[in-house]
């Protein structure tokens, strides 16, 4: 029998105790009054402001067929809709539509018709002429490319059955998944409602008939978005959320249990006298949450798969691939890197489980909240979104699943994605250097971010190399967008100076770098600057040459490139472009990529060191098709810098190579005897002979030095 | 100063807190010393920073001639630590605990499985060997935590109150096992409030107070200077001299 008394004496010690701890009062009673107001007035605001913004923007309507000139003026004038006649349809195709040589739309009626007679064929037959016919054809290319909102079609005799007193046809042709489409089909019907009234309204006049006895005109609307597109849709604007959440919940209790929980148990203190760095130690741990992470994730992503094919199967609709399923999987890769190390980092902080609670509670909700914004139907990923950690990931998987990412944005989105967790990643090894953390305690938060103490040495840290690294990416990132409007001169000028030399001459000064040491300020050996210069007039035929032969840019990037190159049309002396676009980021690019950056990662070995700083070198410019012919001509540029010991050798290589390219656009009369104006690619025998040259070029500047320059030095120095 | 552990002028401050000041000491080669003082003198501090677990403020820590500074992946490879409240991985078995940190100590794989099963049988963990740590009693759970700190052979061995929470037999066991490494050229560095253990284990004696040493020397030697018969009497007068002074200097302002 339980003795009530005593079990109620211990209830209130429970409660007592539990309330005297103002981190539980906080997060059982703080968090969600607090919460659930903000959530609802940040996400109305949003919508509001959105739905604002959409309700006021005119809205692209491709006209197929003859429209009466009366009718475009009323559809124009009350609708915010622009009518374009024409637009996107081909000269013989819209001959054959205005003769009537074309087969009718399938009605969405029909096509209903021909699914609920149960016989296969008769539903594949509809489906078919709907997909094959070529108006739809043309219009999902133009709608899908957004040069269009929407395509209205009119019967070739739309007109005379106006005039007549017939039955006029039209098709709305739209997109369902895209917001700006679906709202243009929105509008459209209702004004071609009110048209139609209106007609009925005069024929019934004119003829003395009761109201309500002719019908005038007929608006058959098609969208154009497969089912595949309109299921996911529907997943994509509640799964990232949802995968998001779910696997960072994972998360959560793994690196409380690795961390506080180990402090908790007192099992820490040896590994911390074990032969062990923090770093080791803090890698450990991150791989064995991350583990969990991913293992959360991919049950939540096959429950989820399994889940909504069955439901989707029952309505005959489930058309989203186990590919796609697969591909946010790796969309999702970088996300639960990037928040298991912030949680990892966070986590070390508390004495205890609960106290671990306490802390990623409100971390948890601040890092998934914005999340909240992602399911909102026209909140896309673009080019400023494509940098906001987590928003872009779950805008991206969002694109996924309605078949409509851009390589250009995954790039940017993985690529900011990555730098975001290398860097929490930093942060999270720079806690498990703070002992008192380690031990319990609390009093370093100063010296966490605190960085002269630690970096008190001549060069900087592959931490620090990261972290400013990515600090420029991002100030590079986002004011290249807003100087898109600006000329190309300022542009480069902004970005060279402003973001590569001044930030680096800032590091440099405040944390006192060696110039010989961080830089490679030294003079190079004659051997060096030969080879330097070989290297500069042939390595692009080894990477404009050979390169983009196995990864080609497209045609239209490559046409925006030459643009930019040529500044726009603007009349700049040879002498001018030179000096913008070959000295200057020889000389701001290299002190940074090959002077802070590949300092700070010298110490993990030359081969890290090369390939580490070469590809942020080749993530900096910014392009999917630029990756891999900047990745080796930075590759190449290292190597001659650390071999000669002199980042000259490097400035020359680049000066000359950038300055060589932009000549040849510049100056095409001058190089016309070779015919590069006809040349599609480097032909293979001009690629291997400039190859040729380039290894000469590198034999020379491999000579200029030993082989390895840092393990030279600390010999002679001892 | 000589020896395989060798501390010289430790200082550690906590912010305004000075938990430990300018403690010098050593330990050589097969020598059991200890470290004694009341709660809260410095003790644990001072063998943490021993061990790499914490940086002094000042001062420097060298275990067979490694600076634990410079070279601390080297220093800790040298030493052992084990201290009353360590605890094992609840969920792993104490084979599996000792091949772990066998790994992390470096120790190449046919003598590590050798070293395992030496120490299982001469520690007697045979029966609770293959048991997860979570569900065994604390002896043994003290039994499988030294035989993590003796596993690699380190020169150096710090042990913090390692029979602190154990009951007389297993004391005794673990305090037979300390003289089995002492025997074999171990240098021990042993704190303990047993002042039993001290008299029968430590070849010298620190003495600590308010985060200084306030006492060294062999047993007989501070017995003879303290005038009493027994070293917890030696102890506490020593204390209690100590607390007097510091009084006297918090209350005077000290020398000027």
């Amino acid at each position: 029998m339980i003795r009530w008394r005593l079990a109620f004496t211990l209830f209130q010690k429970e409660i007592t105790e539990t309330l005297r701890d103002r981190k539980t009062l906080l997060m059982a009673v703080g968090l969600p009054i607090l919460l659930y107001p903000l959530i609802a007035m940040a996400l109305t605001k949003l919508q509001e402001s959105r739905a604002e913004a959409q309700e006021a923007v005119r809205l692209k309507i491709a006209v197929w067929g003859r429209l009466p000139g009366e009718l475009k003026s009323d559809l124009e004038r009350s609708n915010k809709l622009d009518l374009f006649a024409g637009l996107g349809l081909e000269a013989g195709l819209e001959a054959r539509m205005l003769a009537g040589d074309l087969p009718p739309i399938p009605s969405a009626k029909q096509e209903d018709e021909a699914g609920a007679s149960e016989s296969g064929r008769a539903t594949n037959k509809v489906a078919a002429a709907v997909a094959e016919h070529p108006l739809i054809v043309a219009a999902q290319a133009l709608v899908g490319a957004r040069k269009a909102d929407a395509v209205l079609v009119l019967d070739p005799q739309f007109q005379s059955q106006v005039s007549g007193g017939g039955l006029a046809r039209v098709h709305v042709l739209y997109d369902s998944v895209r917001d700006a489409s679906g709202k243009a089909q929105e509008r459209l019907s209702q004004a071609l409602e009110g048209l139609r009234k209106q007609e009925v309204v005069r024929r019934e006049k004119a003829h003395g008939l009761p109201p309500g006895f002719s019908k005038a005109l007929q608006v058959q609307e098609r969208n154009l978005a497969p089912k595949q597109r309109r299921t996911g849709k529907f997943l994509g604007s509640i799964l990232p959320f949802l995968l998001i959440v779910l696997s960072a919940s994972g998360g959560l209790y793994a690196t409380i249990d690795l961390t506080a929980g180990e402090k908790e148990r007192n099992t820490l203190q040896t590994l911390l006298c074990a032969p062990l760095t923090g770093l080791e130690i803090i890698v450990g741990k991150f791989f064995a949450a991350w583990v969990i992470v991913l293992i959360t994730t991919l049950a939540n992503l096959a429950s989820m798969a399994a889940t909504f094919a069955r439901i989707f199967a029952g309505s005959g609709g489930f058309q989203t691939s186990v590919s796609t399923y697969a591909l946010a999987f790796l969309v999702l890769l970088p996300a639960t890197f990037m928040l298991t190390a912030i949680f990892l980092s966070i986590a070390v902080f508390a004495r205890d489980f609960k106290d671990g609670q306490n802390l990623l509670t409100p971390m948890f909700m601040l890092l998934t909240m914005p999340l909240g914004a992602t399911m909102l139907p026209d909140v896309e990923l673009n080019v400023w979104t494509s940098a906001v950690p987590l928003v872009n990931i779950a805008l991206l998987m969002k694109g996924v699943f309605i078949a409509e990412a851009k390589p250009e944005l995954i790039f940017f989105t993985l690529l900011s994605s990555v730098l975001y967790a290398g860097l929490a990643l930093s942060f999270a090894a720079r806690v498990f250097q703070q002992e008192q953390v380690l031990l319990g305690g609390r009093d370093s938060w100063k010296g966490l971010f605190r960085f002269s103490a630690p970096i008190a040495r001549d060069r900087p840290s592959p931490a620090f190399a990261w972290t400013a690294f990515a600090a420029v990416f991002v100030m590079v990132f986002y004011v290249s967008q807003l100087l898109q409007g600006a000329n190309t001169i300022v542009a480069v000028l902004a970005t060279q100076y402003g973001f590569f030399l001044l930030p680096n001459a800032l590091m440099a000064w405040r944390w006192r770098f060696s110039a010989k040491d961080t830089y490679l300020l030294r003079r190079p050996a004659l051997s060096a600057v030969i080879g330097a210069i070989l290297i500069g007039f042939s390595a692009w035929g080894v990477t404009a040459g050979l390169v983009t032969r196995i990864f080609p840019p497209p045609e239209s990037f490559a046409k925006g490139l030459e643009k930019v190159l040529l500044f726009e049309g603007m009349n700049v002396p040879l002498i001018g472009v030179w000096l913008l676009l070959g000295a200057t980021p020889a000389i701001c690019e290299e002190l940074f990529f090959r002077g802070l950056i590949m300092g700070g990662f010298r110490g993990m070995g030359r081969w890290p060191a090369w390939l580490l700083s070469s590809l942020l070198f080749a993530v900096a410019h910014s392009s999917i098709y630029r990756l891999l012919p900047t990745f080796t001509l930075g590759m190449i540029i290292a190597f001659c810098a650390w071999r000669s010991r002199s980042i000259f050798t490097g400035m020359i290589i680049h000066a000359i190579n950038n300055s060589l390219l932009v000549t040849v656009l510049h100056k095409p009369e001058w190089f016309k005897k070779w015919g590069f104006s006809e040349m599609t690619y480097v032909p293979w025998s001009w690629g291997f002979g400039l190859a040729s040259v380039m290894g000469l070029g590198m034999f020379f500047v491999a000579r200029s030095g030993p082989k390895d320059p840092v393990a030279a030095e600390k010999t002679r120095s001892s | 100063m000589e020896g395989m552990l060798i501390a010289e002028g430790l200082v550690k401050r906590f912010g305004d807190f000075t938990a430990v000041d300018q403690v010098s000491l050593s330990v050589s080669a097969g020598e059991v010393v200890g470290i004694l003082g009341p709660n809260g003198a410095g003790k644990t501090t001072t063998l943490r920073m021993l061990a790499g677990i914490l940086t002094p403020t000042e001062g420097s820590v060298r275990i067979d001639g490694i600076d634990l500074r410079e070279a601390p992946l080297k220093a800790k490879a040298r030493m052992g630590f084990l201290s009353g409240d360590t605890q094992l991985y609840r969920r792993l078995t104490p084979r599996e605990l000792l091949r772990f940190f066998g790994k992390l100590y470096e120790v190449p794989e046919p003598l590590l499985s050798r070293r395992v099963d030496r120490l299982i049988e001469e520690l007697d963990m045979a029966s609770f060997a293959d048991r997860p740590c979570g569900a065994l009693s604390s002896g043994q759970k003290q039994r499988a935590n030294i035989a993590r700190a003796f596993l690699h052979e380190p020169r150096a061995l710090i042990l913090d109150e390692p029979t602190a929470t154990l009951d007389v037999w297993s004391g005794q066991f673990i305090v037979e096992a300390i003289r089995r490494e002492r025997a074999a050229g171990r240098a021990i560095l042993f704190s303990t409030h047993i002042m039993s253990e001290v008299e029968y284990l430590c070849d010298r004696i620190y003495l600590v107070h308010g985060g200084r040493l306030v006492e060294q020397g062999r047993l007989a030697e501070i017995l003879e200077r303290s005038g009493c018969a027994n070293l917890t009497d030696a102890f506490l007068n020593r204390a209690r001299e100590s607390e007097a002074h510091q009084s006297a200097v918090v209350h005077t302002g000290g020398p000027r």
